[in-house]
């Protein structure tokens, strides 16, 4: 079991080191860092020589990646006293360094870590909700496949795979910001002319909610991390990002939990624990439903990359102001450093929560505890 | 395959009247996609044919429509069926040369890892589970951040760089099932080569595991085709695409001149949605064992 984790875990950093390097490579060879950093003016040959000098790029190639390297982890620095004695606890570490955003002349980092908490309170949710819907609705249908639910179910999940988020995204903003506005609401229903002059002056929906089209709302600051979950404004610009989210997510999710439902339904195990006379609460909430989850954990943890590409999706949509929306932005504006630190740190967070994926699997999963 | 095997196929087939109809629509794409020159009212990027003043103009059935612009322009003019029809062009081209490419990287190594063994195997797998949490969407959307080149080549590329991964593993699998079975010893004791096994016997015998990643693949590059343009990073301006007409659409949208955007919109849902629904059809009847619905 150690040995396993353990191996996973040597893994995951040996991938994180390849993916430094190729981020190294493209930062130190496709960009120019000395004319982006004199901000496309006009230098000498000495001067240029100079500023080399001082980033390092005379060194040999293994050096300037290690140097790299050991900047993006952290410097480590000694904590000193007033009188010039080491202090508790001795050693603290910087920020990790990115370089400077060529666009905004700031710390990559700082800038990541303050659009952060935008993107991990839509990410989370989307996900936590998502994924518990999609189990549900898919134990459901697997349960009771012929009822109306369950074939909703079956249809709309086909829709959510299908619909790339954009679109998703698109069409809510069309039913609850376009149509409230223009067509239902607001506007005598034209073209309706055969209808009893009483009739035409009729707003049939009026009750028809208008959602916020962009940004996050209303936020409430807790020490540097600004949240919009504590304000009904906040929760309010939150709905359609997050459905938009996570469609993808219900769809996949109620599918594999219905299929795996299928077949653990239909094993000896399961014939034994109804026989047993057990209730069915604890039949299908206990026995079935673990082994279905070994897959859907599976997915979960390889759903971690979708989440972040189709957030940067959805962030571009609803102008939310996250670390997607930063991306974009920088990929137009060939910010080098920030689309660099933004592939290091989302292969950073997908390898880590893999990590956890795995732990839960071996939780899940007892013939892997015991290999 | 026996004759009367592909018979019931095509009954079975004909049973299902929402494969029949996915079949037909998608059909209908495919060949309007193809024949566009012939179909469309106007070339939609040939900046000559476009006239300004016909900008912005609704459907033809809606109060100041007009021909022959069925589903309405853009605000450059643009008939919006004929852009539709161009963009499906590029759309099946990325979809058909990515899936092409992927599908040949994959059964190469899929087939030499799963054959060989060895080294070979063990790179690929560590590959594999390196690789698939990225999910080709994320890897797609770096590559073309990182890219200097937008088009049409650089979208396959970055969709394929690890998209043929899902190919690898499939072949890899049906290849080592293949290989223990007893025909595969008997050519091998007739002294045939590895090269002759390898595509003569083995290759015919994991067709159809590989057909099943590949018809659902087509709506996934579709999808991931249009979610780059859409985003401003995948094909350029000028060279039409569903995700870049819906992207130009968003800002129309908002005031209501809502088929710049609905009527492309509903083409890429209609035609992945289609493709999608044979490939359930498809697993269901050449997978038998997950045909659990």
């Amino acid at each position: 079991m150690l040995g396993y984790l353990s191996r996973r875990f040597l893994q995951s950093i040996v991938v994180l080191l390849i993916v430094s390097f190729v981020c190294f490579v493209v930062f130190q060879f496709l960009g120019d860092p000395i004319r982006a950093n004199f901000g496309g003016q006009d230098f000498t040959a000495e001067q240029a020589e100079l500023f080399e000098r001082q980033l390092g790029l005379d060194q040999p190639f293994y050096i300037q990646y290690g140097l790299w390297l050991y900047r993006v982890i952290g410097e480590p620095s000694f904590n000193y006293d007033e009188m010039g004695n080491l202090a508790f606890p001795f050693i603290h570490f910087e920020q990790p360094n990115f370089g400077k955003s060529f666009r905004q002349r700031l710390p990559v980092f700082a800038l990541i870590m303050s659009r952060l908490p935008a993107t991990i309170e839509l990410a989370t949710l989307a996900l936590v909700i998502s994924t518990l819907m999609g189990i549900l609705l898919g134990m459901w249908s697997a349960l009771r496949p012929n009822s109306l639910l369950s074939r909703a179910t079956m249809v709309t999940s086909l829709l959510g795979i299908s619909t790339p988020t954009f679109v998703v995204g698109l069409m809510l903003l069309w039913f609850f910001a376009v149509l409230p506005l223009d067509f239902w609401v607001w506007k005598p229903l034209t073209g309706w002319g055969w209808l009893p002059v009483e009739f035409q002056d009729w707003r049939p929906l009026s009750w028809w909610p208008q959602l916020p089209t962009f940004g996050r709302g209303e936020t409430v600051d807790l020490g540097g991390w600004k949240s919009g979950i504590f304000t009904l404004d906040g929760w309010i610009h939150l709905i359609m990002p997050v459905i938009t989210l996570g469609m993808f997510q219900v769809g996949v999710m109620a599918r594999l939990t219905r299929s795996g439902m299928f077949d653990a339904l239909s094993q000896d195990y399961v014939r034994t624990a109804w026989a047993k006379g057990l209730s069915s609460f604890k039949v299908i909430g206990k026995h079935a439903l673990r082994n279905v989850l070994i897959p859907v954990v599976t997915i979960l943890g390889l759903s971690y990359g979708e989440l972040i590409a189709f957030s940067i999706v959805t962030e571009s949509v609803f102008a939310w102001p996250g670390v997607g929306r930063l991306l974009l932005d920088a990929v137009n504006s060939a910010d080098q450093p920030m689309v660099v630190a933004y592939i290091f740190l989302s292969a950073f967070v997908i390898l880590s929560l893999n990590l956890m994926v795995d732990v839960a699997y071996l939780y899940l999963n007892p013939r892997i505890r015991y290999e | 395959m026996s004759e009367q095997k592909q018979n019931t196929r095509w009954k079975r087939f004909l049973a299902s009247p929402i494969t029949v109809f996915s079949a037909v629509i998608v059909l209908l794409f495919v060949l309007g996609a193809i024949f566009a020159p012939f179909i469309t009212p106007q070339n939609p990027f040939n900046l000559a044919e476009l006239n300004l003043r016909d900008g912005k103009i609704p459907p033809l059935w809606q109060e100041g429509g007009k021909l022959p612009y069925i589903l309405g322009t853009d605000k450059q003019g643009r008939d919006v069926f004929s852009a539709i029809l161009y963009g499906l062009r590029i759309s099946l081209l990325v979809s058909v040369s990515t899936v092409l490419i992927s599908m040949l990287v994959g059964i190469m190594a899929g087939l030499w890892a799963g054959f060989y063994g060895k080294w070979v195997d063990a790179a690929l797998m560590r590959l594999a589970d390196v690789v698939f949490p990225f999910s080709t969407t994320l890897t797609a959307i770096f590559f073309m951040g990182l890219s200097e080149e937008k088009g049409v080549v650089p979208v396959i590329v970055a969709i394929s760089i690890i998209n043929w991964v899902r190919y690898a593993r499939t072949s890899r699998g049906s290849t080592l099932a293949i290989k223990s079975e007893e025909f595969i010893s008997a050519i091998q004791a007739q002294g045939a080569g590895i090269f002759r096994i390898m595509f003569r016997h083995v290759l015919p015998n994991i067709v159809q595991p590989l057909m099943v990643v590949a018809a659902v693949d087509f709506a996934v590059v579709i999808v991931l085709e249009s979610t780059l343009s859409f985003l401003g990073i995948g094909v350029p301006v000028t060279q039409p695409s569903l995700g870049m007409m819906i992207s130009q659409g968003k800002d129309q949208f908002l005031a209501n001149q809502w088929w710049m955007l609905i009527f492309p919109g509903l083409a890429l849902v209609l035609l992945t949605m289609g493709i999608n629904l044979i490939g359930d059809w498809l697993r269901d009847e050449l997978d038998p064992r997950a045909s659990s619905s």
